[in-house]
């Protein structure tokens, strides 16, 4: 593939996932995403005269006296809200067993969140991290900035491999002054953020969304001795698919992890979202703004 | 004696190859499968195929040395002296009154003297030598003729060692003083008038012994190879024979039956001590320590070294001029070498069989599992 399909197919997945974002942001996730994060408090906006059906307790006196007639003050709700995407684009996201990788399906996702956020006047922002922050985009509001948010998360080609979800979480906690939503996209194999996420969960809305493949998890029916490398480390193991009790320990093990994973979030008030490639991670979004619509 | 060799030593270096090869595959890196991290998998319970995931690595590593090995053709030398084709060796030795001479300054004299020591005349030194040799000796038939101013057989050539040197032991040197008791004391032809050096004589009968020394089959002992040494100190003196007469008829025989005569020329030096010898009592004179006593000789012995060297010359054989009785040991550990140390055989046993039939056991072996049970994906 030269340089300029490569450019082509990425415009045209571009051009995909705003497609998708937006189709989704005005059906499945109308309304979903607005009720759930919600601005704090009312600010004052203008008076007006009133109208029978107002609540007398709304009249301000004050403007009432000078002007001789009842007015009222009316208030909007403050929405300003400040979303932050931080992706994960370390070597690890690249894998993929099914259609997409990991990225791809964090990307669609940052995406979907980035559409819902616009189209509730939100700012949006970007960071992208592996072992360093690889790209800081500030939040700002627009569809024009969103696409361009979405064209970074395809394009992005990350100069690091490893994972620091630590170095990433405390720059988030040193550049957001004021309280945001946090979206934190990545597979969380890597460990030693605790503290940090601690911190930050502290002052901002902090929610993980953890990328997943089917092989983390579970090793698939696929028998024989595997050379297999991890892409960080280029460490090289042999993995004997055909021993029940290999596959079943492996198995056995990223469940534990897993699940320590979870309890780590919970212990700090937050709830992951699982989206594991090929599963429909729509659902576990919806359900997951369900839930927390539900808890308000 | 048997012993292992390589018949091309050079291919062992191949060996610096195969770990050249190995180096660059312990540097390169296979074709793997990358997932999103082995920290789990790493974790994961080894089994025996993950455990002996390189074996097919060391059993190529070794079947390619063993080849290697065998490349270099390991081979079993048996080197045997050979039993069955010795030498026919006679030996002429002089008995003449001048072998009890010593050559040895006065000093060297005196150093032996301090260390409580007699030294050897040039009898006593020969008998050393040619006792050593025959001990070092185990399938040649050695005969002794012994000679003054005649020559006769003391020994045929013979196997029996045993008896050899013990007629060596007995041998008595005369030097013209002995009185007729002596000689009737000495039974069993142990000496021989010395008043002559019968060089012809003496090589006559040695001659005439080898050849019509028999074996059992009572044939000439043509068959085998024969030699001769001729030790002696003087010049021809007496005797009925030239002793050019049985060189120059040797030399005028056809290849096959001619024999080498090696000569040695003992005492030819220019320090020659005689023990003084007192006549009033008939014996040597010793001074108060116990040590005989030796004084230079009125007039030089006579030598002709110029008789030796042709004698040896016209039959092929060799002459040593042994000044001393140092000289004369190495002349004679030389002769030792020179004639009999290529009388060995060397039977070769190619031993590359095992290690090239192991080391394409192995290949085949590792092939194998690498094929089937040890087979990674990706290959």
């Amino acid at each position: 593939m030269t340089l300029a399909q490569q450019e082509k197919s990425i415009s045209q997945r571009v051009r995909e996932i705003e497609i998708i974002a937006r189709r989704l942001v005005s059906s499945t996730l109308a309304g979903q995403y607005h009720a759930v994060f919600k601005g704090r408090g009312m600010s004052f906006d203008s008076v007006r005269e009133y109208q029978p059906g107002d609540d007398i307790r709304t009249i301000d006196w004050n403007v009432s006296a000078r002007t001789g007639g009842i007015f009222v003050k009316q208030y909007v709700e403050e929405r300003e809200l400040t979303v932050l995407l931080v992706v994960d684009l370390s070597e690890s996201q690249k894998f993929g067993s099914k259609d997409k990788s990991k990225r791809e399906l964090a990307a669609e996702i940052a995406a979907v969140l980035a559409f819902s956020a616009i189209s509730n006047n939100d700012r949006v922002g970007l960071i992208l991290y592996t072992d360093r922050i690889e790209r800081y985009i500030p939040p700002k509001k627009g569809r024009g900035h969103v696409m361009r948010i979405v064209q970074e998360l395809l394009r992005f080609q990350p100069a690091g491999k490893g994972t620091r979800t630590d170095v990433a979480l405390d720059y988030v906690a040193r550049i957001a002054r004021k309280r945001a939503v946090v979206f934190v996209l990545s597979d969380f194999l890597g460990d030693g953020y605790d503290r940090s996420l601690g911190v930050l969960a502290g002052r901002h809305d902090v929610v993980p969304i953890v990328t997943a493949d089917e092989v983390d998890k579970k090793w698939p029916i696929l028998e024989g001795l595997w050379l297999l490398e991890d892409p960080e480390t280029a460490e090289i193991v042999h993995f004997d698919a055909n021993n029940a009790a290999s596959v079943q320990d492996h198995w056995r093990q990223s469940a534990v992890a897993e699940r320590k994973r979870e309890q780590l979030a919970r212990k700090f008030g937050m709830e992951p979202i699982p989206a594991t490639v090929g599963m429909d991670y729509l659902k576990s979004l919806v359900a997951y703004f369900r839930r927390r619509a539900a808890r308000q | 004696m048997n012993t292992w060799s390589f018949e091309h030593p050079w291919f062992l270096l191949s060996v610096l190859a195969v770990a050249a090869i190995a180096w660059a595959r312990t540097r390169a890196r296979p074709a793997t499968v990358q997932v999103s991290s082995v920290a789990i998998l790493k974790q994961v319970k080894p089994t025996l195929r993950t455990r002996l995931h390189t074996l097919p690595d060391w059993l190529r590593g070794l079947a390619l040395c063993l080849l290697v090995v065998a490349l270099a053709r390991p081979q079993q030398v048996d080197t045997e002296e050979l039993s069955a084709e010795g030498l026919d060796i006679m030996i002429a030795l002089d008995l003449s009154g001048s072998m009890n001479a010593i050559d040895m300054s006065d000093e060297n004299i005196q150093k032996l003297h301090d260390d409580g020591r007699e030294p050897d005349n040039r009898f006593e030194a020969a008998r050393k030598i040619l006792k050593d040799f025959i001990r070092g000796r185990k399938s040649d038939r050695i005969g002794l003729v012994i000679f003054g101013s005649e020559a006769y057989l003391r020994f045929p050539p013979t196997l029996d060692y045993i008896r050899l040197l013990n007629a060596l032991d007995q041998l008595v040197l005369d030097d013209g003083r002995r009185t007729n008791n002596d000689r009737q004391n000495c039974h069993n032809d142990c000496t021989i008038n010395g008043g002559g050096t019968a060089i012809g004589d003496a090589l006559n009968r040695a001659w005439m012994r080898l050849d019509t020394s028999l074996d059992k089959n009572k044939q000439k002992s043509k068959s085998r190879s024969r030699m001769l040494i001729l030790i002696t100190d003087g010049k021809q003196e007496g005797g009925k024979l030239d002793p050019l007469t049985v060189p120059k008829y040797v030399a005028s025989l056809p290849e096959k039956d001619r024999v080498k005569i090696f000569t040695f020329q003992v005492g030819s030096g220019k320090e020659t001590r005689l023990p003084a010898y007192d006549p009033m009592r008939g014996a040597p004179i010793v001074d108060r320590f116990g040590h005989t006593v030796y004084q230079r000789p009125e007039r030089p012995f006579p030598t002709d070294p110029e008789l030796l060297a042709q004698i040896a010359q016209l039959t092929g054989g060799h002459f040593y001029d042994s000044y001393d009785a140092k000289k004369f040991a190495n002349d004679f550990k030389d002769l030792e070498k020179t004639t009999f140390k290529t009388k060995v055989r060397t039977h070769r046993r190619e031993l590359f069989w095992p290690w090239l039939l192991v080391g394409l056991g192995l290949l085949a072996v590792e092939v194998l599992l690498r094929r089937t049970w040890l087979r990674t994906i990706p290959g």
